[in-house]
């Protein structure tokens, strides 16, 4: 959990154009003060990585966690514990505007520590359908509001086949915004 | 000037109701390593001249960002679909061909900036038209070291990292492009969560569109919606646009309105499209 002080799309545009280094020149005694604004896009993980807590595995099955936090562990083999979480994402920008999240659309494979190709059925688990919590016609999308935030959460579903090792599995998957 | 960006971590407790002989596992705190920001959110390059586009970490931790480039394509209704680089038309290819851009790679302390310079350098032979690529500004996880008491004596747990970032467009025009534009069919629909502003544009020609949409009642000065950098790309010929409204919103929409679709202020506000309407 993860607290951000808010500040203003107009600051961000400001720290923008301040860092390119622009100054305002002041030629005459009565010249204008210009800053150049910038709009920005701000993507902040909140939410830390997508946890599925601990899963004690007898045999194969499918394990869903919902881009909303419900967990989904129904196959008998399975055993789920421990606290899961989603991967959080705040979004700052223009007011009103649209950004398109773009997530996996294959699967994404996690390793165990001591995984090689020859041991991959113990050591690998394969992460597919990742999901978003906001989503537009088509596919995530999520509307800025009108102060120019915007949340969305990202779940996934992991599929056992019952024979993996004991151990903690790791993988990256890629998240990105642009302005629709 | 500055401002800070604070974070407060409250510990991922992990309080796992210990199953008979399931070990309890630890997992380190969800430090958000990566926070970034991007200015500009659009980059159009016509000519040699190069122009810089602005990364800061606004995370709490020093992290290490890549820039590279991708390709995208909009759907009718605004969305922006990832394409690979072996689907790639002819177009997207010389327009990854010609962009020139350093650094690559860049590690930043927390609430420092840095410029990304880029520039095209487009073929002496390249036909007029308008070429598109889409920057990614992606922070690079740090490798975590496993530790022993990572691992759960019994139990698979997972540890999924998301290696995330913000995509930009950069835009190149060689020579001549325009396009022509078309603003029809505009109604209020209801949506999902409520009523919605509905609209489609259609576009003909070699250019993008981008800017401002606004719609206003005659004798009105304020707009009663304004929707700012709105773009249609040339591989559409009309864009799908929604707009949610709040019910204050939806009230006033109706009777005649004025939609106009105009270049953003900074690009001199001309008249890219307009029509009068009666809604309701």
């Amino acid at each position: 959990m993860n607290k951000t002080i808010r500040f203003s799309a107009a600051s961000i545009a400001m720290f923008a154009a301040i860092g390119m280094g622009s100054v305002a020149h002041a030629d005459t005694a009565t010249a204008d003060a210009t800053a150049e604004i910038l709009d920005a896009l701000v993507l902040n993980n909140d939410g830390g990585s997508l946890d599925f807590g601990t899963m004690v595995v007898s045999g194969g099955g499918v394990v869903t966690l919902a881009a909303d936090g419900t967990l989904t562990c129904s196959d008998p083999d399975i055993v789920c514990s421990g606290t899961t979480g989603v991967a959080g994402f705040s979004v700052e920008g223009t007011a009103n505007k649209a950004v398109t999240i773009n997530l996996p659309t294959g699967s994404v494979e996690l390793r165990h520590p001591s995984y090689t190709p020859a041991t991959s059925a113990q050591h690998a688990i394969e992460l597919s359908t990742f999901t978003s919590s906001e989503n537009g016609g088509t596919g995530p999308e999520v509307t800025l509001d009108g102060a120019g935030d915007a949340t969305f959460d990202v779940g996934g579903t992991i599929t056992l086949d019952g024979s993996e090792e004991a151990g903690q599995f790791d993988g990256t998957f890629d998240v990105s915004v642009e302005y629709s | 000037m500055s401002f800070k960006t604070l974070r407060k971590f409250v510990k991922h407790s992990v309080a796992v109701a210990a199953l008979s002989s399931a070990a309890i596992v630890a997992h380190s705190p969800a430090h958000a390593q990566g926070d970034l920001l991007v200015a500009p959110t659009r980059v159009i390059l016509d000519g040699s001249r190069g122009t810089e586009v602005i990364l800061s970490n606004i995370g709490s931790e020093e992290a290490t960002y890549r820039i590279g480039l991708e390709l995208r394509r909009m759907l009718e209704n605004g969305r922006l679909v990832p394409v690979e680089r072996t689907d790639a038309n002819s177009s997207e290819e010389a327009a990854l061909g010609m962009i020139r851009y350093a650094p690559r790679r860049i590690t930043l302390p927390p609430g420092q900036p840095q410029a990304v310079r880029l520039a095209a350098r487009p073929g002496a032979d390249l036909a007029d038209g308008e070429y598109r690529v889409h920057m990614s500004f992606k922070a690079i996880p740090r490798p975590r070291e496993v530790t022993a008491s990572d691992q759960p004596a019994e139990g698979v747990s997972i540890q999924l990292i998301p290696i995330y970032g913000v995509t930009i467009p950069i835009i190149v025009r060689q020579g001549r492009v325009e396009a022509q534009v078309a603003i029809n069919q505009p109604s209020i629909v209801q949506g999902e969560t409520g009523p919605e502003f509905a609209m489609s544009i259609s576009r003909a020609g070699d250019s993008s569109t981008y800017g401002v949409l606004s719609v206003t009642r005659p004798g009105d000065d304020e707009p009663i919606l304004l929707l700012r950098g709105l773009a249609v790309y040339p591989e559409l010929n009309e864009r799908q646009v929604r707009v949610r409204l709040t019910p204050e919103q939806a009230a006033k929409f109706n009777g005649q309105v004025r939609i106009e679709y105009r270049e953003m202020p900074d690009a001199g506000g001309g008249l890219i499209a307009a029509v009068d309407s009666f809604l309701g």
